[in-house]
């Protein structure tokens, strides 16, 4: 496990230029947000429930958690099926995911230091957001959570590569409407009322909008306002469950490989 | 045709360190190295020659074709072909040839190879009468009239090289540069992709060849090539070649009686398969093969032999080992 | 100029062919390019159901500014923007000197090689949010028209220019496709009013990174909110994709000379 993480982490130290991107991309991002909110606060000291100090926070600490979190585990493996490299991974002796949950312990701890951290620094310096949470235990564990649910929703979605062999449309377009209903663009309270209820009951909340919460340190989603310990019980519950679709998931697409041999 | 003179090419490449402290020092500045691919080189090839050109890997071969089709420019050194400099005027240049690669194909995956034809006429421009003829001609040549309407990934290797080379020859060129162009082919379609080539060939096209697969040297190439180090080693024909070999065969002999490891003077023993089975190589000048053979009868008993001319793989071996630089 | 039709009617011809092997892939990509352009748009929705607005704009004026750049991108991509990918690729694989055995200019080649028509279907959500926000607003005027026309074409010409950049910084940023980020980042500044940003701020997005150029300097055209001193615009327009050509071709200078 350690090792597999430790040689991702040294193959991905060739690309640091690539990952290195993230610091003109996330800052340039955030510029964006600061000017459309600035102006759209001129007319108004509240909207939906955030003033534009939150606003800005709500995005600068959804931008840094991303880092953190930030996977690719459906293109890595609807690659090796489509490629037919997968073959090689049944031939190990430990299952895939576990396999590409360590090369993305690996390709997160690389990221923690090109991305996470400067960004966080200019953040914090240039544009003044405060980065700290208000509950730190709270927000690590809830961090963690949100590392693991985005990375078992991923696979999932890369898992259906065994059944569908060619449809990566369909699950870009399943990754895309998870990032919207994640709230990576836009704050769920955004949504209309009913968008909200039926958001609150999905597990895509526990990526973006709970752990950026749980570091604000207030909840509300569809008229709910849950206190901190308890949302995190929540989120450790719901990925509970997500890790019991993606077992059953995984070993059912398992048989699919060794039975028909896809 | 071609008049390459002291062709040169330089490149300036980082060091890489490997250890932790020479990664973490390169991070802030990168040691330059220079490193002399190809060192002033100079030939000529004429009108309807069928040059090989080879080396090992890494001897500076892609190097030089890339200087030759005009899409590397050399550190200095000057390259003539059908009058042009290919790297200064390349748009006119490459019109006029053509290139086929084993393992680079031009043709489009999920199309038929008639339609990535048709967008090579475009581009290339070639009238519609000429496109046409070419085409007919090409087509019958290598018999692929119904495979060109398939989509491409569905034709076999060889289908689709013949297909490569009409890609190729379409806009008419006086000069091709082939590289591998049978890597991965049948014994059949191997053959059939030689003799079109002897066939053009035959009809004036100057072809330069480039591949490790010295089967297609021996029953294409007139004249030789060989490159190390950035040097040209090796530059005549390929009866010159074979000359280098000197006057030996290899025989591959089965016996009544079991052999010795020195069966008779100007014998030597290449490789034992069995006790009475061995392949000999016969140095003609010490042994005739007359002598050789009415010895062996005699002494050992000859159930089974083969007569074969050393391969020239025996030379190029030497050659690119490099240390035996021939005269 | 009769042989350059034929050859980007060709190519167009074959890639479609090529698409229609996968006819419903090609679909879903469409309607993928249409989800991802409708996402700025949805949340300007959002921003203006909540009671909310960017001041001095009413809803419609700013879908508009969004549907202009919808429109611009579903001409601009499938004509340019594949230059990016096909460099992205050919560099990496080694593949990129075929293109230059073929008998036309580089640039032309590697643009052919990019032709991409499932990127018309951008046309579409382009074309039916700048319809809508029209709908919600006063009928322009023929001046505004002419004026909209002139600096569309500027717009097409700064989107050719950002593909230059990228296609080029690719040549020696051997398969980074993180350069799509860089654009979708630093262009998302043009899809939002300009007066949102500060004076100097607005400067600098029409004459340096003349990302503004894209839509809101057209849209608000189309608006009749400026006058002819825009105009000004489509000159930095003409000195970016200027620059453009000189960075590719310089880029492409150093490739053919290292080599490798």
């Amino acid at each position: 496990m350690r090792a597999i993480g430790f040689a991702t982490y040294k193959e991905w130290a060739a690309y640091r230029s690539h990952m290195a991107v993230s610091l003109l991309v996330g800052p340039v991002y955030f510029l964006v947000q600061f000017f459309i909110w600035s102006a759209v606060f001129q007319g108004t000291t509240s909207l939906n429930g955030f003033t534009l100090e939150q606003m800005l926070s709500y995005f600068g600490i959804a931008a840094v958690i991303n880092y953190l979190t930030f996977d690719f585990a459906d293109w890595n493996l609807q690659m090796l099926v489509r490629s037919g490299k997968f073959v090689t991974f049944a031939l190990r002796p430990i299952p895939h995911w576990l396999f590409a949950l360590a090369q993305k312990l690996g390709h997160r701890s690389l990221g923690f230091l090109i991305e996470f951290v400067p960004v966080s620094l200019i953040f914090l310096f240039i544009f003044g957001i405060k980065l700290w949470p208000t509950l730190p235990w709270w927000a690590l564990l809830s961090v963690s959570l949100s590392f693991l649910m985005n990375f078992m929703v991923n696979y999932c979605v890369g898992l259906t590569a065994f059944w569908l062999v060619r449809a990566e449309g369909v699950r870009r377009v399943f990754l895309l409407l998870k990032d919207i209903s994640a709230g990576l663009f836009v704050p769920l309270t955004f949504f209309p009322e009913w968008t909200q209820k039926a958001l609150f009951f999905l597990p895509f909340q526990f990526i973006t909008y709970v752990p950026t919460r749980v570091f604000i340190g207030h909840y509300e989603l569809a008229g709910y306002s849950i206190g901190i310990p308890a949302l995190v019980a929540l989120q450790a519950g719901a990925t509970a469950i997500m890790a019991f679709l993606m077992l059953a998931l995984y070993r059912s697409a398992m048989r699919r490989f060794t039975g028909v041999g896809v | 045709m071609i008049e390459v003179s002291n062709l040169s090419k330089t490149y300036m490449t980082h060091e890489r360190g490997h250890s932790l402290r020479e990664i973490t020092a390169n991070l802030i500045r990168r040691p330059m190295k220079e490193v002399q691919a190809v060192k002033e080189i100079s030939f000529s090839v004429g009108q309807g020659e069928m040059v090989a050109f080879l080396g090992p890997n890494g001897a500076g071969k892609s190097t030089t074709l890339k200087m030759l089709t005009g899409v590397l420019h050399p550190t200095s050194g000057e390259v003539k072909a059908l009058g042009l400099t290919p790297w200064k005027q390349r748009s006119e240049y490459v019109k006029r040839i053509g290139a086929v690669f084993g393992q680079k194909s031009q043709l489009l995956w999920d199309i038929p190879p008639v339609d990535a034809f048709y967008m090579n006429k475009a581009i290339y421009g070639v009238p519609d009468r000429d496109y046409i003829r070419t085409l007919d001609r090409l087509t019958t040549l290598l018999e692929v009239g119904d495979v060109m309407r398939k989509p491409t990934r569905q034709l076999s290797l060889g289908e689709r090289m013949k297909c490569e080379f009409i890609m190729a020859m379409l806009h008419g060129p006086e000069l091709v540069f082939l590289d591998e162009p049978t890597i991965g082919l049948d014994v059949i379609a191997k053959e059939n992709v030689r003799d079109f080539i002897r066939d053009m060939n035959r009809q004036g096209v100057t072809f330069i060849l480039t591949t490790h697969d010295l089967d297609d040297v021996e029953m294409l190439a007139e004249r030789v090539i060989v490159i190390n180090q950035g040097e040209i080693v090796f530059d005549d024909g390929l009866n010159v070649l074979r000359g280098r070999l000197g006057e030996k065969k290899a025989v591959r002999v089965t016996t009544d009686i079991p052999l010795p490891d020195m069966p008779m003077p100007g014998v030597a023993m290449i490789k034992r398969i069995h006790e009475s089975e061995a392949e000999l190589e016969i140095d003609l000048e010490i042994t005739p093969l007359k002598g050789f053979i009415r010895y062996f009868n005699e002494t050992y008993g000859i159930r089974d032999m083969s007569i074969e001319p050393l391969p020239i793989e025996v030379v190029m071996k030497e050659l690119y080992i490099g240390s035996a630089k021939l005269p | 100029m009769k042989g350059v039709w034929a050859c980007i009617a060709s190519v167009l011809r074959t890639k479609v062919a090529e698409q229609m092997a996968y006819r419903s892939h090609f679909f879903l990509s469409v309607i993928l390019l249409i989800a991802g352009d409708l996402l700025v748009p949805m949340i300007t929705l959002l921003v203006y159901r909540s009671g909310a607005s960017f001041p001095g704009w009413s809803m419609h004026e700013a879908l508009l500014i969004q549907g202009v750049f919808g429109l611009a991108k579903g001409i601009a991509f499938p004509l340019f923007f594949g230059m990016v990918s096909s460099t992205l690729s050919l560099v990496r694989e080694g593949t990129f000197d075929l293109l230059l055995l073929k008998p036309r200019p580089a640039l032309f080649m590697t643009m052919l090689n990019g032709l991409d028509p499932e990127d018309f279907g951008r046309l579409l959500s382009g074309g039916v949010l700048f319809g809508y926000a029209l709908s919600g607003l006063p009928t322009p005027t023929f001046n505004g028209w002419i004026h909209f026309a002139a600096l569309f074409a500027a717009s097409l010409a700064v989107l050719c220019a950002f593909s230059l950049f990228l296609s080029g910084l690719l040549f020696r940023w051997v398969g980074s496709s993180r350069v799509y980020d860089i654009f979708d980042s630093i262009t998302s500044f043009g899809m939002y009013p300009g007066t949102i940003y500060a004076k100097s701020f607005q400067q600098l997005l029409t004459y340096v990174i003349p990302v503004g150029i894209i839509a809101f300097v057209p849209a608000s055209a189309l608006l009749g909110r400026t006058g002819w001193g825009t105009l000004g615009a489509a000159a930095a327009a003409a000195l970016f994709i200027a620059a453009g050509i000189a960075y590719w071709h310089r880029m492409l200078r150093g490739y053919t000379s290292a080599g490798g």
